[in-house]
């Protein structure tokens, strides 16, 4: 059994950060932060704890991925919302941050899925080791697949910032 | 020693690398032209990467459909509602409203002829009065707060005016822009939390990470947020009026001696209209002068009356001075997690098309 509030204590704040910008939204990010650290109170040990999190959260949200019909619904929602923002909000630093914000999350779409967790695992502060752990990768190649993601994310940014689509741009959040 | 790959290099950068592979890597790029460039390039492109992962922390809560959907069926089934008894319901409804509006038509009448009526001052709402105080001291007490540091630094600037040293120059310079930032920031909250009280307690993310970005800069001195990075929302800026600012236009760094740079050699300060939004972008210059790409997650903004620039990234902050012709004195302000104060960046205007 492990200790679950130190465990929370420690990575309930970055495994939801992490979760929020992979997901785009904080209240499923909470649920699937929630249902790893219920997994993890069940599990008889974990020896990279920071990893293991990350590993089971990941899964957890390619399994919600597939689910199409959710996904394909959230997205609706979120470009409604992002319409009603647009039509809305008076406050320029309030557009300003949402555009930031939907530029941001469009180029992140346009990494490969692996790219993208790798990424988003780093910022967060894990180590090659748990990266390449967390996302059963070699730890030689994380330092090339992070290198790859930073280029297609700032790339996919500046064409979207310029008005163009991003190159090899998926188009859909969660695609694997 | 081969050249080096991008993996290596960005691995090199994040620290991943084992001690003596490090060193060779180190040594390599100090020698290889070809390799120095990847790695600046590298650098640019992981903190790049890093301010547009966290714009992503501006995301708004509850937008998954969850169950909405299904609860929607559930009441369609349970009510075992069709098209005709919902128009049956609707035609009853209305005609209950109408009576029930018909009947009140004249009390109605009544009471906006009642309200004009002279009132004795006890018995005059007091919700109304003492609603818009209630944001109004909070409001005075930032505004107090955030203009301590300019106070600060002004007073400061005026001890150390008759000194000649360059590098307390250039530090009481750096806390005048901290400072004018630290002010413009802060009143912008105010002015918030003055035109929409209510968007200080929606809830969400923007108004904790605005309230601790500003806390971050009301001691003159930015402090790291969330993971060590100074979110982006409190700097960014546009001019009041919305009209183009002087200081845009195209400039060269001559001189930084900062390890990694925050904008590129050649740089313009320019003016885009994303959406019918105007927003201060930072590009690069070809070297035969041409603009080119916007530099992702840089902001810039004329500190007011100082005569210079404050470029701005999600992590870090850069001043200038807007040299006159010929000139190019400048200084550079120090990165909030990293303070290197005596560091300098030399820019000079140069033309561009």
């Amino acid at each position: 059994m492990h200790d679950v509030d130190r465990l929370f204590r420690e990575y309930h704040q970055p495994l939801v950060r992490y979760l929020t910008r992979r997901l785009g939204d904080r209240d499923w990010a909470e649920e699937v932060a929630q249902e790893t650290f219920l997994r993890a109170v069940k599990q008889e040990s974990i020896v990279s704890e920071r990893s293991w999190l990350f590993a089971v959260a990941t899964n957890l949200v390619r399994d919600e991925a597939r689910k199409d019909i959710r996904r394909r619904r959230r997205l609706e929602i979120l470009r409604e919302q992002a319409r009603a923002e647009e039509a809305v909000d008076p406050e320029p630093l309030g557009i300003e941050r949402a555009q930031e914000a939907a530029l941001a999350r469009r180029a992140l779409d346009a990494l490969g899925e692996r790219d993208r967790e790798a990424l988003l695992m780093r910022e967060e502060g894990l180590d090659y080791t748990e990266i390449a752990s967390a996302l059963d990768l070699s730890v030689k190649s994380v330092g090339t697949t992070l290198a790859r993601a930073r280029r297609r994310l700032v790339e996919a940014y500046e064409s979207l910032q310029a008005g163009d689509a991003p190159s090899g741009a998926r188009g859909t959040h969660a695609a694997s | 020693m081969q050249h080096l790959d991008e993996g290596t290099i960005h691995a090199w950068l994040d620290g991943a690398l084992p001690a003596n592979e490090a060193e060779a890597v180190e040594r390599h790029a100090r020698e290889c032209a070809e390799c120095a460039a990847l790695v600046a390039d590298a650098r640019g492109l992981i903190a790049g990467a890093a301010r547009i992962v966290s714009a992503l922390d501006a995301v708004p809560g509850g937008v998954i459909p969850s169950n909405r959907p299904a609860a929607r069926r559930a009441v369609w089934s349970t009510l075992r509602l069709t098209p005709l008894r919902a128009a049956l319901a609707a035609s009853v409804m209305l005609v209950a409203a109408s009576v029930v509006v018909a009947r009140r038509a004249p009390r109605v009448e009544m009471q906006t002829v009642a309200a004009p009526a002279p009132e004795p001052a006890a018995n005059a709402p007091a919700p109304s009065i003492a609603a818009p105080a209630a944001p109004a001291a909070p409001a005075a007490a930032a505004v107090d707060v955030a203009r301590r540091p300019a106070r600060l630094a002004e007073s400061a600037a005026r001890r150390i005016d008759s000194t000649t040293s360059p590098a307390t120059e250039a530090k009481a310079s750096a806390a005048t822009v901290n400072a004018i930032s630290a002010s413009n920031a802060a009143e912008r909250v105010i002015a918030d939390s003055a035109l929409r009280p209510q968007m200080q307690t929606a809830g969400g993310v923007a108004g904790p990470a605005r309230t601790s970005a500003i806390a971050a800069r009301t001691d003159g001195v930015p402090r790291p947020t969330s993971g060590g990075v100074l979110r982006l929302e409190s700097v960014v800026a546009t001019s009041a009026d919305g009209r183009a600012l002087e200081s845009s236009g195209c400039y060269q760094v001559i001189e930084d001696s900062a390890e990694t740079h925050l904008v590129p050699v050649r740089f313009a300060l320019d003016r885009v209209n994303t959406a019918g939004v105007p927003r201060n972008v930072v590009r690069t210059v070809t070297p035969d002068g041409r603009r080119d790409s916007v530099v992702a997650g840089l902001s810039w903004q004329a500190a007011a009356g100082a005569g210079r620039v404050l470029i701005a990234g999600a992590d870090r902050r850069e001043a200038f001075a807007i040299p006159r012709s010929g000139g190019s004195v400048a200084e550079r302000f120090a990165p909030s997690a990293r303070p290197a104060p005596e560091r300098l960046l030399r820019v000079s205007r140069i033309e561009c098309r």
